[in-house]
């Protein structure tokens, strides 16, 4: 069934059916987008039952104006910021002035320390590597990252999608992708 | 011979020249056509007569049920998909030109998934997310307005705990929390004759971890300059100056603050309004 006729059916009672559906379309789609934003599966469960439960609340009230999809992406994008920022507040910073995870050897907090421990991630040292330079970028580019080098979404989704121009998009992408490419030079 | 020669002297008078021209044949045969021509026709004809009988139902039964059966199937969709996945394949192909370009290190990597997930998640998963729903739509449906204030602050203290003073927490979580209030009244239609009730309304169907998120995403709008500025702002008074009062007295004023907030109906607060 497309969007629409599930949004359709969402509209003319039958909720709990509509909302199963349409989470049985897109839940794998977005936990992947969650979970390379968030990187544990604990973290990616989390925010993932938070994108939804917040889906639901708003469903009534959406209309087809954009794409469900880009809709739901954006909930799940903010939902994975929100996150990520609370975890990084509450986390104690183990000394003042180094909270760049780069140096993520140094540091209790960076990707490679808890995804180590991750009993669900399962990369070699290079996915590793990869992982912690996707980790260094700033939230905005590693989100354009995320979804141009893994999804593949084309710039004009993303631009409906984030709210930013095509052209500042293509330029947050080749900043990312060339801070990742001399991050992965760097470490070799 | 005859009949050939009788032809050939009626083309001289018809058409001299052509009948001048050599008889030479233009067309040849493969080699070894004709000889192999008999055998080729016997095959072709036995083929036929095991057609036949494959065709015959006493004869072959099992032929005869495959006869009229489509042999090849296509995926489900494939049609419907086409286009989607000419286009799944264009777009792969442009952010592999473009990666290629902008980072070739990293272009070589393999983009295998490194990340896994239990057992069973996703197949569960919808059934998980809709027993969340209806646990928090019926936490909501109880009256949390009196324990609302008590988990926000408790909240705001974990959040700042390393953050703010210890004798600022308390005053900075009262000032959070009347402006989350505040925040509700100008954002929603409280309705004239009871905007308590409607806050009421709006705070219920939040859940104390939005609240937390939100609080915790705009703390840098609450610090501590920005908190005593704000103490001044909402008492419409310029002389208040952090130089001139120690933390207990700020702590107070703040205290005094939240408490007149909370009375929304107040005459206090109409003429409060009417100074901002």
């Amino acid at each position: 069934m497309s969007d629409n006729e599930l949004l359709d059916l969402f509209h003319s009672g039958q909720r709990e059916k509509a909302f199963t559906l349409l989470m049985e379309k897109y839940q794998e789609r977005v936990y992947w987008h969650i979970r390379r934003m968030v990187l544990t599966h604990d973290d990616a469960d989390d925010v993932l039952q938070n994108t939804f439960v917040k889906v639901w609340r708003a469903l009534e009230n959406f209309r087809a104006e954009s794409q469900f999809y880009t809709w739901l992406y954006r909930i799940a994008t903010n939902e994975a910021l929100n996150h990520i920022n609370i975890k990084k507040k509450k986390a104690v910073i183990p000394f003042e002035g180094n909270n760049n995870s780069s140096d993520d050897d140094d540091n209790n907090f960076g990707p490679s320390n808890y995804l180590k421990s991750d009993p669900y991630f399962n990369g070699d040292e290079i996915e590793l590597k990869l992982q912690q330079a996707i980790d260094t970028l700033p939230d905005k580019q590693k989100q354009v990252f995320l979804l141009r080098y893994y999804d593949e979404m084309p710039y004009e989704d993303m631009s409906e999608m984030l709210g930013t121009s095509v052209g500042a998009l293509k330029a947050s992408y080749h900043h990312a992708a060339q801070k990742v490419e001399a991050f992965l030079l760097k470490r070799d | 011979m005859k009949n050939r020669n009788n032809i050939l002297d009626e083309l001289k008078e018809v058409a001299p020249t052509l009948a001048n021209l050599a008889q030479s044949d233009a067309y040849s045969v493969p080699e070894n056509y004709f000889s192999s021509l008999q055998s080729k026709v016997l095959t072709k004809i036995k083929e036929e007569e095991v057609w036949e009988k494959a065709s015959d139902p006493a004869l072959s039964p099992q032929l005869q049920l495959l006869k009229g059966k489509k042999h090849f199937s296509l995926p489900e969709n494939y049609f419907a998909n086409t286009t989607a996945n000419i286009l799944s394949t264009i777009r792969k192909e442009e952010v592999t030109q473009e990666l290629q370009a902008l980072a070739p290190q990293l272009s070589t990597l393999q983009k295998h998934n490194a990340f896994s997930v239990p057992q069973n998640y996703f197949s569960t998963l919808p059934k998980r997310i809709l027993a969340e729903v209806s646990k928090q739509n019926s936490a909501a449906a109880k009256e949390v307005l009196p324990s609302f204030w008590d988990n926000l602050n408790a909240q705001i203290d974990v959040i700042l705990v390393a953050i703010f003073k210890p004798q600022l927490r308390v005053a900075f979580a009262s000032l959070v929390a009347v402006g989350v209030a505040f925040w509700f009244l100008n954002n929603t239609k409280p309705t004239e004759q009871n905007p308590v009730a409607s806050l009421n309304g709006e705070l219920n169907r939040m859940s104390t971890t939005e609240i937390s998120n939100y609080v915790a995403m705009h703390i840098d709008d609450y610090d501590e300059a920005t908190l005593k500025k704000r103490a001044g702002d909402v008492n419409g008074m310029s002389f208040f100056n952090d130089s001139e009062l120690n933390d207990n007295e700020l702590e107070q004023i703040l205290q005094r603050e939240m408490e007149e907030e909370l009375f929304l109906d107040s005459p206090t607060r109409k003429a409060k309004n009417q100074l901002i």
